[in-house]
């Protein structure tokens, strides 16, 4: 198929721009916390996982989404997040603790929830997978042609969360699309380690529902990938489930000294960047030349500084309105 | 004798199991064949196998799945990618150690780098891809023990194929069934499903049992041997071809000729990409097609006749 320019240009903006969220959280996180790391100090308290090199899997699903699709994601949501278009200055004010932020502050990093778009993430593995089947059904109720997507890593497809939301999205025929990112480690856990087959994309069969293996961190291959797997859902098809090799460029967590993967295999990592090699190909089929490149680059790294302004501009939520946001406003008639 | 084994553990998983009715085949049923293979070929106990110890283990699954009933085993010393350039390096490896024959788990696109890798390669290549049109389909037990004559007994059970080289700006590449070129600028997900893609092709198979560019090919009739069939696709009149599995399509084909070894086509100007065997892959700028001499296969009839244990007479040599 012939992919329209405006797609592929849309794909490489949106992982440059996530890849320099990523730079520049990592900036803020690490400043104040060094030289030994106290993972309370400053103005990012918490754990941070960085998508850095996971982009293509987020950026490929872009063109294909309508209003009113529901994502799920993981403690590693950023990428997603943006790809998806959520809103920067909320996201980042979130990641800060600010009351401006989508959780008003009190969710962070790993808790991020956005109305519209219709995203949500969470720090315990595998929990967001049998939320999608959630939103799925509820698109069937309501008669919509939206679709869910899950996504997670491979470590997640070990959990029993995973097997029993394909199960029941397989056996009601959700229109769910879920989406293994393997990065080959669950935190330092070599996927050889912890899973008994090799693919989880083999797992698909097992639930009666196509399986697809991407083998290749590359935008173009997920975006038509995604594109099926999506409108086969859109039309009524049923879910499946997509497995993407992807790499994870730091380590699981900033301040992770990464040492369980060896020197040369992160090297070798670094070699295959997807954003160095995307851009290598746009330029050399004549889609964007240098000074694109450049301009890109710059509105990008604009609009992220804006949203990180913006976040360090906001004030912190009032400690008085604690309990508030905690529980749903509701007048119960007895 | 050293026969050699390549099992691809990422074969039959593309896009193809959303555009058509091709399903996952599974590294443990992979592994299962290659079980039930080794199980063939130790009926002769001169069989000793060279194979690539693949990114998945599958062969080693299968090795302790055949268990006693299995010949030994060993392993190419090679850096596994978990890429096509396994296979094809592992072909190459195993030209140089003298393997007797090279037996292949996966489908066209394994066949497809692993006579990349060792030109004249006697191929015995077990079906567990998408299409399979150059794949055997047949109980690897029964074919494991057809390489195990084949191979100890003489030469003579593998027949020459044709098949097509490549040469464009970016580079050489062989196809065994098929060079195709396609509109799209992208390799992407690889696969090609659809039929508005096609400009023009060289196929090296019209077998009226074969699935995809080939049965496109099967419409004009049967190829002479050492031959290939250049297509081009367009126009107003189609045929109905078998483009993948539970995919009947009809195909628009303007026009078509037969050509000998050695014949040389140039591909239409600035179209897209060229597509070996199913898989877009190169630019097809500055293309060239060559219908060459392609890997011998394995023709198991043949393998059971001449050197089988009820065969009239032994041959040598």
């Amino acid at each position: 198929m012939d992919i329209p320019r405006e797609h592929l240009v849309d794909m490489y903006e949106t992982m440059v721009k996530i890849r320099r969220f990523e730079e520049r959280i990592r900036e803020f996180y690490l400043a104040d916390k060094l030289p030994a790391f106290d993972i309370a100090a400053g103005l990012i308290p918490g754990e941070m996982h960085l998508a850095a090199g996971q982009e293509p899997v987020a950026v490929g699903m872009r063109p294909h989404l309508k209003q009113g699709d529901a994502i799920t994601a993981t403690h590693r949501p950023h990428h997603v997040a943006i790809a998806q278009g959520v809103d920067l200055k909320k996201m980042a004010a979130e990641i800060f603790g600010r009351d401006t932020g989508l959780g008003h502050g009190k969710g962070g990093h790993m808790h991020l929830y956005s109305v519209e778009p219709n995203f949500g993430c969470s720090g315990i593995i595998g929990e967001g997978i049998p939320v999608a089947v959630g939103a799925a059904m509820a698109f069937r109720h309501k008669g919509t042609d939206n679709v869910a997507l899950s996504f997670f890593g491979e470590g997640a497809a070990n959990q029993g969360s995973f097997h029993e939301s394909l199960n029941l999205a397989a056996l009601w025929n959700l229109p769910v699309v879920f989406v293994c990112e393997d990065n080959a480690y669950a935190i330092s856990v070599p996927k050889t380690a912890s899973t008994a087959i090799a693919d989880n994309s083999d797992r698909a069969a097992a639930y009666g529902i196509p399986g697809v293996l991407v083998s290749s961190n590359d935008p173009v291959a997920v975006y038509e990938v995604l594109g099926e797997a999506i409108a086969r859902a859109r039309r009524g098809e049923g879910p499946s489930l997509i497995e993407i090799k992807t790499d994870r460029l730091w380590g699981h967590f900033e301040g992770d000294a990464d040492a369980y993967r060896t020197d040369e295999f992160k090297t070798e990592m670094m070699g295959r960047d997807p954003l160095s090699t995307y851009a290598k190909r746009l330029t050399d089929e004549g889609i964007l030349n240098e000074s694109d490149i450049a301009s890109i680059q710059q509105a990008m790294y604009d609009e992220v500084d804006e949203a990180l302004q913006f976040a360090q501009d906001s004030p912190y939520p009032e400690p008085e309105s604690a309990l508030e946001h905690v529980f749903a406003e509701r007048t119960v008639k007895l | 004798m050293l026969v050699g084994l390549v099992a691809n553990p990422t074969s039959s998983k593309d896009i193809r199991r959303l555009t058509t009715l091709a399903r996952v085949i599974d590294i443990e049923e992979k592994a299962n064949l290659v079980a039930r293979l080794l199980v063939g070929l130790a009926t002769e106990k001169k069989i000793e196998v060279t194979a690539l110890d693949d990114r998945a283990g599958l062969v080693r699954r299968a090795v302790a799945l055949a268990g006693g009933s299995g010949p030994p085993v060993d392993y190419l010393p090679l850096d596994v990618e978990g890429t096509e350039s396994d296979t094809r390096r592992a072909a190459s490896a195993l030209a140089e150690m003298g393997a007797t024959a090279l037996v292949t788990v996966g489908g066209d696109g394994t066949v497809r780098a692993a006579a990349e890798g060792w030109r004249s390669v006697p191929l015995v290549p077990i079906g567990a891809g998408t299409n399979n049109a150059f794949a055997l389909t047949e109980e690897p037990t029964v074919v494991g023990l057809a390489v195990a004559l084949a191979v100890t007994r003489g030469s003579g059970a593998f027949t020459p194929t044709t098949a097509v080289e490549v040469e464009t700006t970016e580079g050489w590449a062989l196809a065994v069934i098929d060079a195709v070129v396609v509109r799209s600028r992208w390799v992407g997900a690889g696969a090609i499903w659809e039929p508005a893609e096609l400009v023009e092709g060289v196929v090296t198979s019209s077998r009226r049992t074969a699935v995809g560019i080939a049965s496109v090919s099967a419409c004009f009739g049967p190829l002479e041997p050492g031959h290939a069939r250049h297509l081009l696709f367009g126009g107003g009149r189609s045929v109905r071809a078998v483009f993948g599995p539970g995919l009947v399509l009809d195909i628009p084909v303007e026009g078509h000729e037969d050509l000998p070894l050695g014949a040389e086509v140039s591909l239409v100007e600035g179209a897209g990409m060229v597509a070996l065997d199913g898989e877009r892959r190169l630019p097809s700028e500055d293309g060239v097609v060559r219908v060459v001499e392609g890997p011998l296969v394995i023709d198991l009839e043949k393998a059971f006749r001449v050197f089988g244990p009820f065969s009239a007479g032994r041959s040598e040599g």
